[in-house]
């Protein structure tokens, strides 16, 4: 797996007319610009589409990543399912949980015949230490939704199954 | 203008029968470019371990939204778009803006309502202030967007 960086920042502004129907514009700008560049071309283009429409913006976004450009379909072991959860809880400073689901789980983490994400396993530890322990940047480190800070992991993973496409 | 509390980190997983699924986590709004690229480059590692789906790519998100009053005037219409096409020398683009503001339109003849005025000097300006913001932006596949603006129009 080696996943390339996107050519573009795709940029979306959200318009709502008078009944609140929203509409989306998805603009485009180099990857070479920085983020605060990428920012300032987006209120630009938004401020001038406001002149040029009758809708008001309700809220924009900014957004870049990876892909694997050289991926083959079909490639992942005949055992990959991403039905197939690995459910993962953690505790955050405001009392809220987060669950994260992870994609087509091995099976080889859960404990036989239970559906128990072995907790005494060094890399089920260490995923669930990750997401309360990484720093990244100026004292950033995974939040919730809302921001809250992830202080701790909460009861034991587990496996289901849910057909999604979404985690 | 008000920003979401969070950087949306979005990884996508493909399993042997091409069906694909989502992991989302967040870090907090202040998060760098490089702090999401850092922390994803982390978690990948680890999520490489406990999956056996392909991990085929991540986006990372900021998001705003208005913390004012919405009030769209009275008769605008999202799917009520306004069409700008522009071209350079070997291509045409388009851009659509929901719900066109119609005096752009007013021409009082038989393209009144339909075509945008672009002999009218306020819409001239309009539109030409907005070509200018468009410097920056570039097609899906990071080639410069054409910059001569060539008419516009209404598109329901």
């Amino acid at each position: 797996m080696a996943l390339t960086a996107d050519l573009v920042w795709v940029g979306s502004i959200t318009f709502v007319d008078r009944d609140l129907n929203p509409s989306t514009v998805t603009l485009y700008a180099p990857a070479a610009l920085t983020y605060a560049q990428a920012q300032t071309m987006l209120d630009e283009v938004r401020g001038a589409m406001e002149t040029l429409s009758d809708a008001v913006p309700s809220a924009w976004s900014l957004s870049k990543g990876a892909k694997d450009l050289a991926l083959v379909v079909g490639s992942a072991p005949e055992t990959s399912d991403v039905e197939r959860k690995g459910v993962f809880q953690w505790r955050a400073a405001n009392g809220a949980l987060l669950k994260l689901e992870v994609p087509s789980i091995k099976n080889t983490y859960v404990i036989d015949g239970s559906n128990v994400i072995d907790p005494a396993d060094a890399d089920v530890t260490a995923f669930k230490d990750l997401m309360v322990n990484t720093t990244v940047g100026a004292g950033n480190s995974p939040v919730t939704y809302l921001g809250s800070d992830l202080i701790g992991s909460y009861g034991t993973a587990y496996k289901r199954h849910r057909a999604s496409s979404k985690g | 203008m008000a920003a979401k509390a969070v950087v949306k980190l979005a990884f996508s997983f493909q399993d042997r029968g091409g069906r694909k699924a989502l992991l989302t986590c967040y870090l907090p709004f202040v998060a760098s470019e490089a702090d999401c690229i850092s922390f994803a480059s982390t978690l990948i590692a680890s999520l490489g371990v406990l999956s056996d789906a392909n991990i085929i790519g991540y986006t990372y998100t900021w998001q705003w939204t208005t913390d004012s009053e919405i009030a769209a005037a009275i008769g605008s219409n999202s799917r009520r778009a306004l069409a700008l096409f522009y071209r350079n020398d070997d291509r045409y683009e388009a851009i659509y803006i929901p719900s066109a503001n119609m005096e752009l339109t007013a021409s009082g003849d038989n393209y009144d309502g339909i075509r945008v005025n672009y002999a009218d000097p306020t819409t001239q300006g309009l539109i030409d202030a907005f070509t200018a913001t468009l410097e920056n932006v570039v097609t899906i596949e990071g080639l410069p967007f054409p910059g001569v603006y060539v008419v516009g129009g209404i598109r329901i």
